[in-house]
């Protein structure tokens, strides 16, 4: 079987935990509880021809990058960049987690995932291709809410996917 | 003539026709009349009904008039009370002592009628309520407690030490066997006290688990497990992971990229060890005690993989079946330990060269020189403690009253101690020197065969209990509370 190393990466609050809860479990829980150091839990996924276990190390978010996080990082084969749609400074981050995960990590494969879209009127999430955005042509980006489930898992497929091609 | 004729006639049928009429007007009226007379007659009655009427209901609203006045009167009375309510509602003090004596029959009226459903109302709070009665008094909970959880600490230690005890003491009755022989030789020449050489064979050392990680991504490479061998499943993938990130936690809350990496770590009866090479980790969870030479193995394990399966291991991209060439030697380890507890694996055989057999024969008759020397020189002091014999005996007849035995020697005396009287199958060796002094305490009956009873002497409480015998005279006794009950 094959195993895939995925980091989720993003600032405090944005969902890292939720998301991969709401993939993993397909549970959703209302209270915050802040991620110590990392914690792994893992998925198969199941594809047109192959399967793939994704280990998904949820890293604890931070305000202030520190370099040493990066110890988390080394021979991560691909990465899920959340940031929060109800607060547009967690987008200000992206750009810098995105750098210095592929400093660590220079041929991932990376998702950007903009959570809690239950929480933003419609018509504010219009498509704003944020791979796009910060030069990342080959990176997918998603509008997901881990409370709702809506496009968690077409995320961390769509991820699963650019892993194995 | 004619004409009036016809006059006449006309007016004679006219008169007629007046007549008729008249009548007819009669009749009305009559009607009319018997009508009215009817008419006046019904307004009459509905009249009077209206009168009855008009009286109930005076009576009615005099009634309700009455009514309002009382609940007016009631209102304010009510009001008074609501007032008088809020008072002693808003004055806490007074109100907790007018519930006290509700409270309690309330509680226990419906602790009797439905306890299950009250312990499910209270059991949420219980555990914070605990926790905070420890931390506004500590002591106070310290003290409520112990009694309870110092004699459940104490019953749960007593019985573990007697176990282990029985373990040791039946391995150590095993002496004369080859493996006894073999043991004692050993422990001799470590310096090991013999019961202590025996633990491993008590303890049993196995290795449960191996994992094979790539130590930059924490993927698992390889797993095998003791107990079923199978191959390596997504569990044993995240625990990979997680050793991986236990790891990376360490140098990233210590912030010390080149401190090293954690080498063990302890999980209840277990201990998982963690061998690094720059490019793998190789973790073993295993169980029991221990051998020296563990860690070395471990080395010389991951040394082999990493030699066998360099190139698997360099291309290693998440795919677990490029590294099956691995799992024969974690097997080897797995199995080795499976089949021989205690001891380390053993090299393979090479046929020895000449020289090689010519030291082989000079270190079998050293060997031989120090066998006969351990056998004939006087074994060590005793290694247990009359702490260790305290725990047995007092786990006997838990709440009976304890007492002390102590035993002087005026010379070399063995003694054989069985703290359960009635099971002959645990005991304890002791061999004491000239002056040495040994107590111990007991709740039950304790049983001691002592082989030089002429040099030794014994207090029960402090009280000498006599001559026991003659220089090297073995002698059986049962001492109890009140003395030697039985001496053979």
């Amino acid at each position: 079987m094959v195993q895939k190393k995925v980091c989720l990466l993003g600032t405090l609050g944005v969902g890292k935990t939720s998301l991969v809860s709401r993939f993993v479990n397909q549970t959703f829980d209302e209270k915050y509880h802040s991620t110590l150091g990392v914690k792994v839990d893992h998925k198969l996924v199941t594809l047109e021809k192959t399967s793939v276990n994704l280990l998904l190390w949820d890293i604890q978010g931070q305000e202030e990058q520190t370099p040493s996080s990066e110890n988390y990082f080394r021979g991560a084969h691909g990465a899920l960049i959340v940031h929060d749609l109800t607060r547009p400074e967690s987008v200000q981050t992206l750009k810098e987690y995105c750098e210095r995960f592929l400093r660590a990590a220079p041929n991932a494969k990376l998702v950007f995932v903009g959570n809690k879209s239950d929480l933003v009127e419609a018509r504010k999430l219009e498509a704003c291709d944020f791979a796009q955005m910060l030069g990342q042509k080959n990176a997918a980006h998603f509008i997901a809410s881990a409370k709702t489930g809506d496009n968690v898992e077409p995320a961390f497929v769509a991820l699963a996917r650019m892993l194995t091609l | 003539m004619r004409a009036l004729e016809g006059e006449n006639f006309r007016l004679k049928r006219e008169q007629g026709n007046l007549l008729l009429r008249h009548e007819q007007l009669v009749e009305e009226q009559r009607r009319h009349a018997s009508e009215l007379l009817a008419e006046n007659l019904r307004l009459k009655n509905s009249h009077n009904d209206l009168l009855a009427r008009h009286q109930e209901l005076a009576q009615a609203y005099q009634a309700l008039l009455r009514e309002e006045e009382q609940l007016n009167f009631k209102h304010h009375h009510l009001a008074d009370e609501q007032a008088k309510l809020r008072l002693k509602i808003e004055d806490k003090e007074s109100f907790t002592a007018s519930l006290e004596p509700v409270i309690a029959n309330t509680l226990e009226r419906k602790i009797a009628s439905s306890g299950e459903e009250m312990a499910e109302v209270v059991a949420p709070l219980m555990a914070p309520a605990i926790k905070k009665q420890i931390h506004d008094s500590k002591d106070e909970m310290v003290e409520a407690l112990h009694p309870i959880i110092g004699q459940t600490v104490k019953r749960a230690v007593a019985e573990a030490m007697r176990k282990l005890v029985k373990q040791i003491n039946q391995r150590l009755d095993r002496a004369f066997n080859p493996q006894g022989s073999w043991r004692r030789i050993k422990a001799r020449l470590t310096g090991v006290p013999e019961p202590l050489a025996v633990l491993p064979e008590v303890l049993p050392f196995a290795v449960e688990n191996l994992f094979l990680i790539a130590r930059k991504t924490g993927l698992l490479m390889a797993h095998v497990s003791a107990e079923t061998r199978t191959e390596a499943n997504a569990k044993a993938q995240m625990v990979s992971s997680m050793l991986t990130a236990i790891q990376d936690f360490i140098k990233d809350a210590l912030g010390a990229e080149n401190s090293s990496d954690l080498h063990e770590f302890r999980h209840g009866e277990g201990i998982t060890y963690v061998i690094a090479s720059p490019m793998l980790l190789l973790a073993a969870f295993t169980k029991g005690e221990t051998p020296r030479d563990f860690s070395k193995l471990l080395e010389r394990t991951l040394n082999r993989i990493q030699n066998s399966c360099y190139n698997a291991i360099v291309n290693f991209e998440g795919d677990t079946t490029a590294l099956e060439t691995a799992r024969p030697f974690m097997q080897k380890l797995i199995q080795s330990f499976a089949a021989a507890p205690a001891f380390p694996i053993k090299e393979q055989k090479q046929t020895p060269s000449p020289a090689v057999k010519i030291a082989y024969g000079v270190a079998g008759a050293l060997a031989l020189a120090l066998l006969a020397w351990f056998i004939l020189k006087p074994p060590r002091p005793p290694l247990q403690t009359p702490n260790v014999l305290e725990a047995i005996t007092s786990t006997l007849t838990p709440g009976a009253t304890r007492f002390r035995l102590e035993a002087r020697m005026s010379g070399e005396v063995w003694m054989r101690v069985f703290p359960n009287e009635e099971d002959s199958t645990a005991y304890q060796d002791f061999r004491f020197q000239t002056g040495e002094t040994y107590a111990w305490r007991a709740s039950g009956l304790i049983r001691l065969r002592v082989g030089n009873t002429g040099e030794t002497e014994l207090y029960l409480d402090g009280k000498h209990l006599g001559a026991l015998g003659a220089v090297h005279q073995p002698v059986t006794l049962i001492v109890a509370r009140e003395g030697i009950v039985k001496k053979e």
